[in-house]
């Protein structure tokens, strides 16, 4: 039995947790942005927001603080944690399983080689592609990387219509380790600026949002989460099967090339604001399949304001756990991350009684 | 309402179908039977509009069956298959919506759940609705589909005309009665003027509902007559290689026929 109206319909219940969903991502956010060195109580945040930017009102340093750097990154976190959700959601909908995550199918990794070739790269060999495209070379090359793992994993996955799961994560592994040997090639080469810029792209980190850069990754990842819900029907149609929903009326190929454009601008972007952040996409679609309903219609953009929230969550801690160091936040999030997925894995093998 | 003309389909070098032609008006129930392998599933995709026929050609109502959209034609046939996976953990309830989804039409929410709820009901699921559908038994998750199936299909004619329901072994999993309650849904569809074809292996069951039968062996038609001249003949013998004994029902009602007891 699944939880919900007593006739199986879970729609009415999937409505109210959006909207709940919605306040807690406005919460977290709040409190998000008090956090840190010289913290601020979440009214005091209200009342600046509210102030607008370079009040007289208020303190200069506390306007600045506010409106200058944790807000910016306050979005990028919820922008970059609505994308992965959402991309995630994607992928386990295309691929047909729950297991499917952008950065354990191999996505995010070809996305980072793409991201660290511009930065080894930029200025040498691919100057004539990188310097006329300025702060937009990161995030299309991101965007370009993940587009070429996603597209190559799904062909090298899919046969005759099918797509073997086991095919997937096993290749989604190898081109994940071939995208880091190659990365690694690119750190050989890279000088001591270079290498910086490239262990925050691993790690993963906030640090250093400004509202440029929002600018210049934001659009694309808001794009993709603002489009999903275009994908709902089609995905929950594929849940059955390709033939099944070419039955019930879906333009199978045209929907599977939208998601796999859906996806690596989601992750490109993301990756090139903030580099690898794993598990995301992974933990919020499993979690409301869990505990509310599977209907993509729900799922979407259930996993955006889910993802957008658990992503400001981490950086918050990510700000505060080593203060006045900063942990990034892809440490947080794997260390989360990893033992959930191990325990999914672990649940699944019990059902299977194996 | 259906026309095959030399149609032909390959896999790789071999050639798994045809070349089939044959005709099927609307207001029938076909029932296709054949050994494992005989390209019945395979026929039923190229009448589903799902698989493109390489050689000859597919009209439905009078049209290329290619030149019709998804959309289009999930308004005007319904397919259950032969093997269905769910892969996330929807209710019955959603699974039997998602006959609504494909191709919207102009109902209320509320609508659409009452026709949910009455077709859960015609296929014996009365109550289910809530349930995880990766949870049913083989039978009632058969039946749920069907409950889907029969949603999109909705009423036999519209003003375009009569429409297509095409079944692989939609009994496979049932019980006696349940065999016989499907079929007879699938028949009063056809009595209503919509055009049924359904695979089946029960050779009797298949009698005793279709007004003709088509016989398959090695991608060709073995046999295409009515159930009484089939089940009388030899050529069910041959294609199944196996020797049949014939209890007649008398005049004018196919006999029950079963393998000689070795
Ligand atoms: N994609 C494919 N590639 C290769 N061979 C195929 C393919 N699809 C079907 N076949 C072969 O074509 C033949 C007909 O298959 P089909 O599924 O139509 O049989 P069927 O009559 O439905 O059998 P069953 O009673 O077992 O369901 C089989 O020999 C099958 O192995
Ligand atoms: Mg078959």
């Amino acid at each position: 039995m699944l939880r919900g109206a007593a006739n199986g319909d879970r729609a009415a219940a999937e409505r109210m947790t959006l909207a709940v969903l919605a306040g807690l991502l406005l919460l977290v956010a709040v409190v998000a942005i008090g956090v840190g060195p010289s913290g601020l109580s979440p009214d005091r945040v209200v009342a600046l927001l509210a102030a607008g930017p370079g009040t007289d009102r208020f303190p200069v340093s506390e306007s600045i603080i506010v409106w200058q750097i944790r807000l910016p990154r306050v979005l990028m976190g919820a922008i970059i944690g609505a994308a992965l959700a959402v991309a995630g959601a994607t992928l386990q909908g295309l691929f047909r399983n729950p297991l499917a995550d952008p950065g354990l199918v191999g996505v995010s990794p070809g996305a980072a080689l793409a991201a660290v070739a511009v930065i080894v790269l930029g200025n040498g060999i691919l100057a004539p592609l990188v310097q006329p495209l300025g702060i937009f070379a990161l995030p299309i090359a991101a965007f370009v990387g993940a587009l070429l793992s996603t597209f190559l994993l799904y062909t090298i996955a899919t046969r005759g219509g099918r797509t073997s799961v086991a095919t997937l994560l096993l290749a989604g592994i190898a081109l994940g380790a071939f995208s880091g040997a190659i990365t690694g090639f690119f750190l050989f080469l890279s000088d001591d600026d270079q290498l910086r810029d490239i262990t925050f792209w691993t790690l993963g980190g906030l640090g250093g949002t400004t509202w440029l850069k929002l600018f210049a990754c934001g659009p694309i990842m808001l794009a993709a989460v603002l489009a999903s819900p275009v994908l709902a029907r089609g995905l929950n149609a594929l849940t059955l099967g390709e033939s099944e929903a070419f039955h019930l009326g879906l333009e199978v190929q045209r929907m599977k090339t939208l998601a796999i454009v859906l996806v690596a601008g989601a992750v490109g972007a993301s990756v090139a604001a903030a580099g690898i952040i794993g598990f995301v996409g992974i933990i919020v679609p499993h979690l409301l399949r869990l505990a509310v309903g599977a209907d993509h219609r729900f799922l979407l953009p259930g996993s955006a304001l889910l993802g957008a929230a658990l992503l400001v969550l981490a950086d918050a801690l990510a700000r505060t756990v080593a203060a006045p160091a900063e942990l990034p936040i892809g440490i947080i999030t794997a260390a989360i991350g990893a033992p959930f997925f191990l325990w999914l894995l672990l649940r699944r093998r019990g059902l299977l009684g194996v | 309402m259906l026309e095959l003309d030399a149609v032909e389909v390959l896999a790789g070098e071999r050639r798994i179908l045809g070349p089939v032609s044959f005709g099927l008006p609307a207001g029938g129930l076909v029932a296709i039977v054949g050994p494992n392998g005989a390209g019945k599933s395979t026929l039923l995709k190229v009448l589903a509009g799902e698989t493109p026929p390489m050689g000859g050609e597919v009209r439905f109502q009078g049209e290329d069956m290619a030149a019709f959209s998804a959309s289009r034609l999930a308004r005007r046939r319904a397919v259950l298959s032969q093997s269905l996976e769910v892969a996330f953990p929807f209710t019955v309830f959603e699974v039997v919506s998602l006959g609504f989804d494909g191709a919207p039409r102009a109902l209320t929410a509320g609508q659409k759940a009452a026709r949910i709820e009455a077709m859960l009901e015609r296929v014996d699921l009365a109550g289910f609705g809530s349930r995880n559908v990766q949870t049913l038994s083989g039978g009632e998750r058969q039946r749920a589909h069907l409950a889907r199936v029969l949603c999109q299909i909705g009423e036999a004619v519209d003003e375009e005309g009569p429409k297509l329901l095409l079944l692989d072994e939609p009994v496979s999993s049932l019980d006696i009665r349940h065999q016989v309650d499907t079929l007879r849904m699938a028949r009063d569809f056809a009595r209503e003027g919509g055009l049924v074809v359904v695979v089946l292996h029960d050779l009797n069951l298949a009698a005793s509902f279709a007004d003709r039968m088509i016989l398959m062996r090695n991608g060709r038609i073995a046999e295409d007559c009515d159930p009484a001249a089939l089940l009388n003949g030899q050529t069910v013998d041959e294609v199944f290689a196996i020797a049949m004994t014939r209890i007649d029902r008398g005049p004018g009602r196919p006999p029950v026929v079963m393998p000689h007891a070795v």
